[in-house]
């Protein structure tokens, strides 16, 4: 009989070294069912055969690896694939947990149970299987006692995992089934369809059926909302690509600390734009909220998913306004800015991306970058503090949108252009374009007013605040600020300068 | 003597102290309350309060020198103390106040004022008689308080956006009735140059009154003008107003009808000083001649301060705005 099957064996040899190449390319799905023949066939060598042996496909037999399969017998136990783990943590990082040897001597003293005679409810056999489950060694966890056939050896679930995962979680954050030792709250003894043993369809799923918005788990504290429009990718892809499921050092189960760092290291190589950690680091005006702030990027984004473009929190606007509602000292000059909230709450009229916020340009992004910026209040592009600016050859932030030829044209009739016109004289023209051009903020709030327009109801000069007295008329309007007296202007019958150009 | 008839006595004594040609109509049911007899004005404006003793009076009448006459309307809410600004001319003006009872003419008050100008040659120096006197004084404002308030109402570096609002104006607001007016004076940042401050020339009456401009006067200009200063320090040769910071020589800091507050347009202005420059009317009359209409003395010199001799820029082109090209 010996002589049988080993000629069988030096056959099988034979054969399957042409499949090397086939059997590492899907070697994690399959190397568990291959240490099992392997281990049938090592134990029919030894103990003189059985005819309760594992049903070997033609195919697997193919793809059978004896002297892999040999050396790790050797080896007796075999070290976790790393591979997954992120290449920039640090080596003390990677959790390096020991897998577990299966105990023969237990396998010895009870006849393991044919997978064929088990409970209906195991069947059809999942693709991953518990290996004790899976070697028919249900005594290892289970002994018969009284009514219960299926009894557990130990009362405490974890006590019996831990017999042989003898990797203890005993660092600073550990997550609470593990804690608790419900270690059946995410993996399944058996078996299952997804690797790891894991009771959900993936790994998210997993995580979700717990830390689902919609999960009504009670005594989680942190529900996750993966239902978002925006999702963020490695949430998407993993929970594991940020997180450690069992313990870790860092808070919320991270991998690493919390902070900058931890975004940048993928967010700075990445082609959908630009290197962050070069620009956060270059730019001459900082936003307080990616520097000094406690969160850094996750006071405005979300990590996981939410419903606003960029995965930010709230809309592009209310985003802001979480901490926008006081006045904030400026990091630069010490200057502080404005009250936006209450700015907005008292001025009606807003402008177009507040008002708009998921539109085209739209939110405070539009014009500021959260990001930090060269251009003072963080604007995505130049402007004036000063009244007084001449806007030749100036490329400020408002002709993002507004056309340049709406202070440029001398005379116009388009209503689409500009309304501020006597006439056909154009307002904007002989207001700005001049020695002393007024810039557009000399007249203009950039964020809200009470008028229509946006024009401000008080304007700085010389660190005092006229007001401008605007009153809005059907065809025109007046204004009566510091700068000249009441001058009325009308569209169609011009009552100042207009008179004399028409 | 009776009581009643030393009293009366009395009351006669003192309007006649008051009042150095009083008249021999009684003068005791009317008392002009401001301004005072022989005040300096420095501004066209003077408002005539007067305060009515007898209340059987139905009509008072403010009479010019030029006998015009100005009603004073008695109201409900000043049935014995009411007000009418006059335009002074410049110089002396002579005002009388009369009462009428019915259709008799019953009292009579006089008071004599000198607008005094600050360019016009033969107005710029009152009479020995006249004196400086400020109204706004604790004690002076004790008397307006009743209906006024008279406290400063300004935000600090805050506009009115009705000026009305300003209890400045309600006195004050014919000061600003020119076409062109000064940024401050119109909204009624009164207290932006109108601080009590004093300076050099005016030292000893700081805070008398209260309101009172520095002088000279260009210490309270520069601190919006300070741009100007700069401009105006690094010329060689500086216009004798300018170097005395007396801006208030040729502007208006209220208000004026010409551009830039000038208190005349530009040749009629320079001429109030340089009268010696004034052009033949034969010369006058050639548009191509310097210092005419056309060619008004600020096309060649700068009022304020230049580079060269008689402040000719000799870069300058044919512009209006004097401070154009300046290097």
């Amino acid at each position: 009989m010996i002589k049988k099957y080993g000629a069988k064996v030096i056959i099988l040899v034979m054969l399957l070294i042409g499949g090397i190449a086939l059997y590492q390319a899907d070697a994690g799905e399959k190397f568990s069912r291959f240490i099992g023949i392997m281990k049938e066939i090592g134990s029919n060598l030894s103990h003189g055969g059985d005819e309760q042996s594992l049903e070997v496909s033609d195919e697997e037999l193919e793809m059978l690896d004896v002297e892999q399969i040999a050396r790790d017998m050797e080896a007796k136990n075999i070290s976790k694939d790393i591979s997954a783990a992120p290449t920039e943590l640090p080596k003390d990082e990677i959790r390096n947990e020991e897998r577990p040897t299966h105990i023969k001597t237990t396998l010895t003293v009870a006849k393991p149970v044919d997978l064929k005679d088990l409970p209906a409810k195991f069947k059809p056999l999942k693709k991953y299987m518990h290996e004790p489950f899976k070697m028919g060694a249900c005594q290892i966890c289970h002994v018969p006692k009284g009514d219960n056939p299926a009894a557990l050896v130990k009362n405490n679930i974890h006590e019996i995992c831990y017999e042989c995962h003898k990797t203890k979680y005993t660092k600073a954050y550990d997550h609470k089934p593990v804690k608790n030792g419900e270690c059946t709250k995410c993996h399944d003894p058996h078996q299952s369809d997804t690797p790891k043993m894991l009771k959900g369809n993936s790994i998210n799923d997993t995580c979700l059926k717990c830390h689902g918005k919609r999960s009504g788990a009670k005594d989680v504290t942190k529900f996750i909302d993966m239902d978002g429009k925006f999702k963020h990718k490695p949430a998407e892809k993993s929970c594991l690509e940020c997180h450690d499921p069992h313990t870790s050092n860092y808070k919320t189960l991270l991998k690493r600390e919390i902070g900058l760092e931890f975004c940048l290291d993928c967010h700075s190589s990445l082609k959908e734009h630009k290197d962050m950690r070069k620009w956060i680091n270059s730019v001459r005006y900082k936003h307080g909220a990616v520097n000094n702030s406690k969160n850094k990027c996750l006071e405005c984004h979300d990590p996981h998913a939410s419903n606003h473009p960029n995965i930010l929190k709230k809309d592009p606007v209310q985003t802001c306004l979480e901490c926008h509602n006081k006045s904030l000292k400026a990091d630069e000059d010490g200057g502080m800015l404005l009250n936006i909230s209450q700015h907005l709450k008292e001025n009606p009229n807003w402008h177009k991306p507040i008002r708009d916020p998921e539109g085209k340009e739209g939110g405070c992004s539009g014009c500021h970058d959260p990001h930090g910026s060269d251009n003072f209040s963080i604007l995505r592009k130049s402007f004036t503090k000063n009244f007084y600016a001449n806007l030749e050859n100036k490329d400020f932030f408002c002709f993002k949108c507004h056309k340049e030829r709406k202070i440029t044209e001398q005379y116009t009739t388009d209503d689409e252009l500009t309304k501020f016109r006597d006439g056909d004289v154009n307002l904007h023209n002989l207001h700005v374009n001049d020695r002393k051009g007024r810039s557009c903020r000399a007249c203009h709030d950039e964020h809200a007013s009470k008028y229509k327009h946006l024009i401000r109801d008080y304007t700085d000069f010389n660190s005092v605040k006229f007001p401008l007295r605007f009153i809005d008329t059907p065809n025109g309007g007046s204004c009566a600020p510091a700068c000249h007296k009441k001058f009325e202007y009308d569209r169609v019958n011009p009552k100042g300068i207009g008179q004399k150009s028409g | 003597m009776s009581r009643k008839n030393v009293i009366r006595n009395l009351f006669f004594s003192a309007t006649a102290t008051l009042l150095l040609d009083s008249t021999c109509i009684a003068a005791a049911g009317l008392e002009i309350l401001y301004p005072v007899d022989k005040k300096i004005y420095h501004e066209a404006y003077a408002s005539i309060t007067v305060k009515l003793h007898d209340r059987n009076i139905s009509k008072v009448v403010i009479i010019t020198d030029s006998n015009e006459r100005y009603p004073l309307e008695l109201t409900k809410e000043c049935d014995d103390v009411c007000s009418k600004t006059l335009k002074l001319r410049l110089g002396e003006n002579g005002i009388r106040v009369w009462g009428y009872k019915g259709e008799k003419l019953a009292y009579e008050v006089k008071s004599e004022l000198y607008f005094v100008s600050q360019i016009d040659k033969g107005f710029t120096h009152p009479p020995v008689t006249y004196r400086e006197h400020s109204f706004h004084t604790d004690e002076n404002e004790k008397i307006c308080a009743d209906c006024h308030d008279m406290s400063v109402n300004e935000r600090g570096g805050t506009a009115f956006m009705n000026v009305e609002e300003s209890n400045c104006y309600v006195c004050h607001k014919n000061i600003t009735a020119g076409k062109y007016a000064h940024a401050p004076a119109v909204n009624w940042l009164c207290s932006s140059c109108h601080g009590g401050k004093s300076a050099d020339q005016n030292k000893k009456l700081t805070g008398q009154p209260k309101y009172r401009v520095s002088d000279p006067v260009a210490s309270a200009c520069y601190r919006c003008h300070d741009k100007n200063k700069q401009r105006w320090d690094a010329k060689k040769y500086k216009h004798l107003p300018v170097d005395a910071g007396r801006c208030v020589k040729c502007h208006d800091p209220h208000a004026s009808d010409t551009v830039m507050f000038v208190r005349e347009v530009p040749n009629v202005l320079c001429l109030k000083c340089h009268g010696d420059k004034k052009l033949s009317s034969q010369m006058r009359g050639n548009s191509k001649c310097p210092g005419t209409e056309a060619e008004t003395c600020t096309r060649c010199h700068n009022p304020h301060a230049s580079y060269h001799y008689f402040f000719l820029d000799t870069a300058r082109t044919h512009t209006a705005d004097p401070d154009v090209n300046i290097r």
